[in-house]
C-alpha cells in the first residue's frame, strides 16, 4: 500500500516539475518575441529605439534646436540645426523621415551608409507652417504648437524615433501703408 | 615501324588540337563593357564598369561614387513642388583624372553635370545644387509607397581618364502634396 502511494507521489512530483519547466520556457519565448523599447522622455519631447535585443545598435536620432521662425507675415518655417542617426558598422541606414502634424515632409534614403547626417540648410528655408494667432497654443505671445516625429530605420530591422513639439511665433499682422504726403 | 610512326603522329596531332581548343576557349572573353565590381541593397545598386574586357585592370583606380542621404522634401505643403538633393556626391580615381560626373533623374533626364579639370577626385556638396532639383511631389501612393508621393529613380555616373566608369542607381521617394 505504501509503495503505491510513493509511486503516485513520484508521478505527481514529476508532472509538477515538468509544468514548471514548460512555464519558464514559454515565458522566455514570449519575452524574446516582444520588442524592447528604450525610451527617454522630458515634458515635451520623447525619443525611443525599438529593438528585439537588449542593446540595440541603432542610435537615438540627434535633432537639436527645433526652431520655428516667422519669415514674413503669415509664413513660418520649421527647421533643425541638423538631423543625425547611425547604425552599427554591419548595418546600413535605410531611411529617415520627417513628419510635421502627421504629414511626411521629408524622406531621406540611405545609400550603402552606416550613418546619416542632414545639415539644417540642406532643407532650404525649412518647412512652411502656419504661425497662428497670439496665444493659440496657450503660450502668451506665441502661435501654434506643431508636433513633429522623426523616424529612422536600419537594415537590421531596428528603428529609432524622436517625438517633439515646436511652437511658432504668433502671426501679428502689421501692414505698412505707403506714406503719402498731401499737397 | 611505319605503323608506330603513324600512331605517334596521330596522337601528337590530337594533343596539339586539344590544347589549341582549350587555349581558344580560355581566350574567349565577352566583348563590350564588363562590370568589375557591383553591390546591391534593396533598390540601390552601385557598380564599376570597364569599357572592354581587354582593357579591364584587376584593381580599378576609380572608386564607388559616394552619394549618401538622397533626400526629397516639400517646403510648402500647399504646392506640388518637391526638391531632390544628396548630402554630397564624391568620387576619386587617383592617379587618373576624373573627367565627368552626371546626375540623371530617369524620368526627366540629366539634371546636373560636372566636369573635372586636371583633378583626381570630385566632390559636390549639397549646396552646389541650390535648393535641390525641383520635381512634382505627386499624390499619395503615386510612387508605389502608400504613405509617400512620386518615386524618382536616379543614376549618377562618373568617368575617369582611363576609360573606367562608376555608377550609382537608386530611388528617392517624395512626400505627397496636398490632395
Amino acid at each position: 500500500m505504501s509503495r503505491k502511494w510513493l509511486s503516485l507521489a513520484m508521478v505527481a512530483l514529476t508532472v509538477t516539475a515538468l509544468a514548471v519547466v514548460v512555464n519558464v520556457l514559454a515565458a522566455r519565448a514570449a519575452k524574446a518575441l516582444t520588442p524592447i523599447v528604450v525610451v527617454e522622455e522630458t515634458a515635451e519631447a520623447r525619443r525611443e529605439i525599438q529593438s528585439d535585443i537588449a542593446s540595440p545598435a541603432i542610435s537615438f536620432i540627434d535633432s537639436p534646436s527645433a526652431t520655428c521662425y516667422r519669415a514674413s507675415v503669415g509664413t513660418c518655417y520649421i527647421g533643425w540645426s541638423y538631423l543625425s542617426v547611425s547604425a552599427s558598422t554591419s548595418q546600413y541606414i535605410i531611411s529617415m523621415t520627417v513628419s510635421i502634424d502627421d504629414r511626411i515632409r521629408a524622406y531621406h534614403s540611405g545609400f550603402f551608409q552606416t550613418s546619416m547626417y542632414i545639415p539644417g540648410d540642406m532643407l532650404g528655408s525649412g518647412f512652411k507652417v502656419a504661425c497662428g494667432w497670439p496665444g493659440a497654443s496657450g503660450v502668451p505671445g506665441l502661435g501654434y504648437t506643431h508636433n513633429y516625429v522623426i523616424r529612422a530605420a536600419e537594415t537590421g530591422g531596428l528603428k529609432s524615433a524622436n517625438y517633439g513639439t515646436v511652437t511658432c511665433p504668433a502671426d501679428k499682422g502689421v501692414v505698412f501703408l505707403p506714406f503719402v504726403t498731401r499737397h | 615501324m611505319r605503323k608506330f610512326a603513324i600512331a605517334t603522329l596521330v596522337i601528337t596531332s590530337l594533343f596539339v588540337a586539344t590544347f589549341a581548343v582549350i587555349g581558344v576557349v580560355l581566350g574567349q572573353t565577352p566583348l563590350g563593357p564588363i562590370v568589375l565590381s557591383r553591390e546591391t541593397q534593396n533598390e540601390s545598386t552601385r557598380e564599376i564598369v570597364a569599357p572592354e574586357a581587354i582593357a579591364a585592370p584587376q584593381q580599378p583606380a576609380i572608386g564607388f561614387i559616394d552619394s549618401p542621404s538622397a533626400t526629397c522634401y516639400i517646403p510648402d505643403p500647399g504646392q506640388d513642388s518637391c526638391y531632390v538633393n544628396w548630402y554630397y556626391l564624391s568620387v576619386g580615381a587617383s592617379p587618373n583624372y576624373m573627367l565627368t560626373m552626371t546626375v540623371t533623374l530617369n524620368d526627366i533626364g540629366p539634371v546636373a553635370h560636372t566636369q573635372g579639370f586636371f583633378q583626381t577626385s570630385m566632390y559636390i556638396p549639397y549646396n552646389m545644387l541650390g535648393q535641390g532639383i525641383k520635381v512634382p511631389c505627386g499624390s499619395l501612393g503615386a510612387g508605389g509607397n502608400p504613405q509617400l508621393g512620386n518615386a524618382y529613380a536616379y543614376t549618377i555616373r562618373a568617368r575617369d581618364s582611363a576609360g573606367l566608369s562608376s555608377a550609382n542607381y537608386g530611388t528617392v521617394y517624395c512626400p505627397a502634396s496636398n490632395p
